[in-house]
């Protein structure tokens, strides 16, 4: 199944929690299937004791025929199935009692490793880096890296309305709430990219909020961050400073590019764009034709999001989109 | 003993001919088209009723279609974003507000006196107007197409995306005013419901003699007056948030977002067992009759339903796990979340041992409510396991969730909202539903359902989220999204047949005496259909069964059918002492009016004035509803309301 | 075969009469319903109170007791006269009848005059900041109650003026003294959740 198929898990707290999914899914499979029996079992009783009787009352389809009796001992059925039931929920209630202390948030002795502030939007992602010193702090979108073998906390904020977070493949959801700070956490332990979607209904567009998490040994992690951390590299040709100049004008607003007079804070940092597998949050992959399709008209591919349709000439948009690509 | 002039002592007859005239005369609504505006006559309110809640299905089903062809594959456009996220939230309102619970007051409306044995509700026109305003509350809300601005924020409209800053149309005023439009007929009804099972019954019906179905019925009800003040509170304040600028919700205001959701759950969660109880109901009371045997545990069955009503006004946060609760709340609610599944197991292993130790007979019916104990199943445990939190994390708000709440909705209401009608309908017109045609009907529902949404758990636990207008390519949805999307259409095809089955049935039918299934309970022992007035005399019970006691030698003496009070001088009925069922007075009841319309009608005005902001036609409105109700009340003289002695009259 | 299907011997009173008319049922089914308003609006504004960002609940200390007090005198003293005109009316007296509900109208538009004064004396409106858009939701779901039964009151003293009622016909009567009864609990349901759980430990507001 695709990759937001959660019956699968990778890290710590996924485990846990997909053992008890698998646990209640075969349990519940064997009840749908046992009551399923019974009572075919019960027809089927009828239609034996239909076929053989030799009575011509019990051997008749019509209603009015058919002997009224009040058969034996069917409480006892009761009594077993209730016995069993409370049985199995019994169980059910403890096992989740432990899964629930499993995964659940404990205070960190010392400070959590490693900690990312997400911000929702609508329909998007901001992804702050948090670091007790400045220099080591910054600011993506809709693509987030993590090393593998470490346990990240997220502070999950709301700009606007409720959104959920979800990393099926890794945690299940915690909805982020404008005006609380709700916490959660995760751990991949192999290295590979997990879908994330938004998992509470937020207007329009909620069906375009996706993102990814990307996991990485820590080595790679540490030079993704590296290169994170620096601002935008300087245009390297004539078209792409040109771009740079449009981009400032007309993008700069909304967007931040940081080394950049592009300092807005509405819409995504793109310091590193190029860094990212696609646009849009996880709407189209992140090509060059994709791009320009998306800077020309945004509204046709994701209607009411809200970056409007900015107008620029075909060759500003061309440019723009040059010096976009530069941004590695 | 000489009584006075407000008393005397019940004449005892058997019933004949010119007693029969008498009564039809008395009782017989006004004829033509009189008839439907003024009748006060619970049956013909209950044939109302059921007609206009199978017409919600009807457009409700509608509305799924559009979202099922949508969704039968990646990057849909038949479809825009807003008119998906308009049509899933008045699909979810529709059905779960304007068909799933009145289709279920339908059958208690037109069953309650027959199976209780008493000519009436306790307020007649108090019944007729619940259904007015069930019916213009889905009125209202329907008109928000008309100006082109539905509710677009789902069934439970989560704060502040339906804050005036998000959701600036009127579209969620529509949802806010219908849902207490709506609260009204809900509480109209449910002081109905509860004072007729206390009041109105015949001799010797004491409570555990109650066919299960009012036990159903009356804790639904008796829950509606405990839950819908919730909803009707919290859609106040959300239309004042957004119309007067109160901080309740919106957090760039001040308000609380998750203060919406506890108020809606504390509310929509006992309604969810509100809508399936007296269905449930429905098949304990079915069951025995297609067996051939009385029903296994009744009394396991009856506190039950209680039980389960009464632990579901505990569950509500089950909804909320993925908010971030403390842990030990989480615990708890998980906790009673997968115990409330206890009770309704207890009916499930009642019904299964009831089909075992029985003789099954395969009508129509029987196939329905064997259909019902395996959908019942599917949707109690994807249920239960919704309980489990950590698990919940991942299931809430996919694919799995629409599953379970269409196996909740579909399977254990309508499947046993088919059974009743496959049953009653011959009580209801006369003539029995064709038997063949039914099986037809029968196995493309249950194909057809399951097909359309066992697939959905497969959709769910694939990770498609719910309420996405469309989906990309290439991540394992689109197979399940297509099978869902033919199921959907196999179930349409099923409804219609049995839409089919009912116009051909009516005509040419064959025809039903008193008791076709040679049934137990009091509504086969009149006519079919039953006068206007019920029952010539009013029986008295002595048994759980009265038309099987003699057959299974059961009860406290016997049942008398065919010999009892006459009570022919008004609108008259017993009332009784509300356990034993011993008769105390001789209730009076009002005629055919108007005002329950006329009324109806003052308080469309007063929230057409409320949606459209114009507070001098909501005034009006106000003004009129008071008035008439003024009008309405009036005390009547033949009703013994005035101090007339009765010999006067 | 039993020889009566009717055991019951004595004469059946007829009609609307006392506990046993379906107007009473009626309207105690009701105001079970409505008090779970109350409660829900409580549930509201506990809720807000215990969100621990908020600093002070109600922002500006406990608020005073002079109109709730003399509103709570009120209700009480309309509770007494109604119960006095159904004992009048049972008894068939006529003027204590009329009186006592001439009374019980005059006291409920006095309550709704002094929640108007308690409104009109309120330094915030319904619009500037959560307690605020409480104070006034509360209140003004047990006014907008108060309002029915002034009404219920006005038209239960005009059909007494027209001679309906004596002393088996009076169930209007009795609906008017359960209701009021039940706007006077609520009542006190308000008054403990407006202005008697502010003094449970308020604090004024520490800024950090």
């Amino acid at each position: 199944m695709g990759p937001l198929n959660y019956t699968v898990a990778f890290g710590t707290k996924g485990y846990p929690v997909v053992h008890l999914l698998w646990a209640l899914i075969i349990l519940s499979l064997i009840v749908v299937a046992a009551i399923t029996v019974l009572t075919l079992a019960g027809i089927l009783r009828r239609l034996r004791e239909r076929r053989d009787a030799t009575d011509a009352h019990l051997r008749s389809d019509a209603i009015n025929l058919v002997p009224l009796e009040r058969g034996g001992r069917g409480l006892s059925l009761v009594y077993i199935g209730t016995g069993i039931s409370a049985a199995l929920l019994l169980a059910t209630a403890i096992w989740t009692f432990f899964t629930l202390d499993a995964v659940s948030i404990r205070p960190q002795q010392p400070a959590p490793p490693m900690t990312i502030d997400i911000i929702a939007h609508q329909w998007w992602w901001e992804v702050r880096y948090e670091s007790s010193s400045p220099a080591q702090q910054f600011v993506t979108a809709n693509e987030i890296h993590i090393p593998t073998g470490v346990r990240v906390y997220f502070k999950l904020h709301s700009d606007d309305v409720i959104h959920s977070f979800w990393v099926p493949q890794l945690t299940g959801k915690t909805d982020v709430i404008p005006g609380y700070e709700n916490v959660t956490w995760l751990e991949a332990d192999r290295p590979g990219t997990y879908r994330g979607q938004c998992g509470e209904y937020c207007g329009l567009q909620h069906a375009h909020m996706a993102f990814a998490v990307v996991a990485q040994e820590p080595a790679q992690f540490a030079a993704w961050k590296a290169q994170q951390l620096q601002p935008a590299a300087p245009p390297d040709s004539a078209l792409a400073a040109q771009g740079q100049q449009d981009f400032q004008v007309h993008c700069g607003i909304c967007h931040r590019v940081r080394g950049t007079t592009a300092d807005g804070i509405l819409g995504p940092d793109l310091t590193h764009l190029m860094s990212r597998a696609s646009i849009g949050a996880d709407t189209l992959p992140n090509t060059p034709g994709d791009l320009s399709g998306w800077i020309a008209d945004p509204q046709h591919i994701k209607p009411g999001n809200l970056m409007p349709a900015v107008a620029l000439s075909g060759s500003q948009l061309t440019d723009i989109r040059s010096y976009l690509e530069t941004l590695e | 003993m000489s009584a006075t002039p407000f008393e005397r002592i019940p004449e005892i007859q058997s019933p004949n001919p010119q007693l029969e005239h008498k009564l039809e005369q008395m009782w017989k609504s006004k004829p033509g088209i009189r008839r439907w505006l003024t009748t006060v006559d619970h049956k013909e309110i209950g044939v109302m009723y059921l007609v206009t809640a199978f017409g919600f299905l009807v457009l409700g089903g509608i509305e799924a279609l559009f979202m099922r062809l949508q969704l039968a594959g990646p990057n849909g456009h038949l479809l825009t974003a807003q008119q998906y996220n308009e049509i899933f939230s008045m699909h979810g309102n529709t059905m779960i507000f304007w068909y799933a619970f009145p289709i279920l007051s339908g059958f208690g409306n037109y069953l309650w006196p027959l199976l209780l044995g008493s000519r009436d509700m306790a307020f007649p026109r108090l019944n007729a107007f619940s259904y007015w305003l069930f019916l213009a509350s889905g009125l209202f809300l329907y008109s928000s197409w008309l100006v082109g601005a539905p509710p677009n924020d789902g069934w439970f409209n989560y704060t502040p995306l339906a804050s005036r800053q998000f959701n600036p149309g009127p579209n969620i005023d529509f949802y806010t005013l219908s849902l207490v439009f709506f609260g009204l007929s809900l509480t109209a009804g449910g002081v109905n419901f509860l004072v007729t099972t206390l009041r109105t019954r015949c001799p010797g019906m004491s409570v555990n003699r109650f066919p299960v179905l009012i036990w159903g019925t009356l804790s639904a009800n008796a829950a509606g007056l405990f839950a819908v003040p919730v909803v009707s509170v919290a859609c106040i304040m959300l239309w004042l948030d957004r119309n007067f600028g109160a901080h309740f919700f919106n957090a760039s205001n001040g308000g609380q977002p998750l203060l919406w959701q506890h108020l809606f759950w504390m509310f929509a969660h006992p309604w969810v067992y509100m809508i399936v109880l007296p269905a449930m109901g429905i098949v304990s009371d079915l069951l025995p009759t297609f067996c051939r045997r009385p029903l296994v545990g009744y009394t396991a069955v009856v506190l039950s339903t209680i039980l389960t009503m009464m632990i579901g006004f505990g569950v509500w946060l089950h909804h909320m796990f993925a908010t971030g609760l403390p842990s030990l709340g989480m615990a708890f609610f998980a906790a009673t979340s997968i115990l409330i599944t206890l009770p309704s197991g207890v009916q499930l292993f009642c019904w299964l041992a009831t089909i075992y130790t029985g003789r099954p007979v395969f009508t129509t019916a029987f196939h329905f409510l064997a259909g019902y104990m395996f959908v019942f199943v599917i949707g109690g445990v994807s249920g239960f396991m919704s309980g489990a939190a950590p698990v919940d994390w991942q299931l809430t708000d996919t694919y799995w969730v629409v599953a379970h709440i269409h196996y909740v909705l579909i399977g254990w209401n309508l499947f046993a909202v088919m059974a009743g009608m496959y049953y009653w309908f011959p009580k209801m017109t006369g003539r029995m539903l064709n038997e063949k045609l039914g099986k037809w009907n029968f196995w493309t529902m249950f194909i057809g359902f399951n097909v359309a949404f066992f697939t959905m758990h497969i959709t769910g636990l694939a990770g498609m989220p719910r309420r996405v207008y469309t989906y990309p390519a290439g991540i394992g949805w689109h197979i399940p999204n297509l099978i869902s999307t033919v199921g959907a259409f196999v179930l349409t095809v099923g409804i219609l047949l049995f839409f089919i089955n009912v116009f051909y049935s009516k005509r040419y039918g064959v025809r039903a005496g008193r008791n076709p299934w040679d049934a137990h309970s009091l509504e086969w022992a009149t006519t079919s259909p039953p006068p206007p007035y019920n029952f010539p005399v009013i029986p008295s019970v002595a048994s759980r069964h009265p038309l099987w006691e003699k057959r299974l030698k059961e009860g406290d003496g016997e049942s008398v059918l065919e010999r009892g009070a006459v009570l022919d001088h008004h609108h008259e009925t017993f009332g009784v002492t509300a356990m034993d069922g011993e008769p105390e007075v001789i209730l009076k009841m009002p005629s055919e009016s108007y005002m329950p319309l006329l009324t109806t009608c003052a308080l469309s005005v007063l929230f057409a004035g409320l949606v459209s902001r114009s507070w001098w036609c909501a005034g009006a409105g106000a003004l009129l509803t008071v008035i008439l109700s003024v009008v309405w009340l009036w005390p009547l003289a033949e009703a013994g309301q005035r101090e007339v002695p009765a010999d006067v009259l | 075969m039993s020889s009566e299907a009717f055991p019951v011997q004595p004469p059946l009173p007829m009609g609307s009469i006392g506990r046993m008319a379906s107007g009473t049922w009626g309207v105690v089914f009701l105001v079970i319903s409505e008090s779970m308003i109350f409660a829900y609006l409580a549930f509201g504004y506990f809720y807000f109170s215990s969100q621990p960002h908020y600093g002070p609940w109600p922002p500006d200390g406990p608020p005073s007791w002079f109109y709730p007090g003399w509103e709570t005198a009120v209700a009480f003293a309309g509770s007494l006269s109604v119960w006095w005109a159904n004992r009048a009316v049972a008894r068939g007296d006529r003027a204590g009848l009329l009186s006592g509900l001439a009374v019980s109208l005059l006291l409920s538009l006095g309550f709704v005059a002094l929640q108007g004064l308690d409104w009109y004396h309120q330094p915030t409106g319904f619009a500037t900041d959560p307690y605020s858009s409480f104070y006034y939701l509360i209140t003004g779901f047990h006014l907008a109650h108060v309002v029915v039964g002034v009404i219920m009151f006005a038209v239960v003293l005009l059909w007494s003026g027209l001679g309906y009622f004596g002393p088996v016909r009076h169930t209007p009567v009795k609906v008017a003294k359960i209701y009021w009864y039940f706007v006077t609990i609520v009542w006190l349901i308000v008054l403990f959740t407006l202005d008697v759980t502010p003094y449970f430990g308020w604090k004024p507001y520490q800024v950090h």
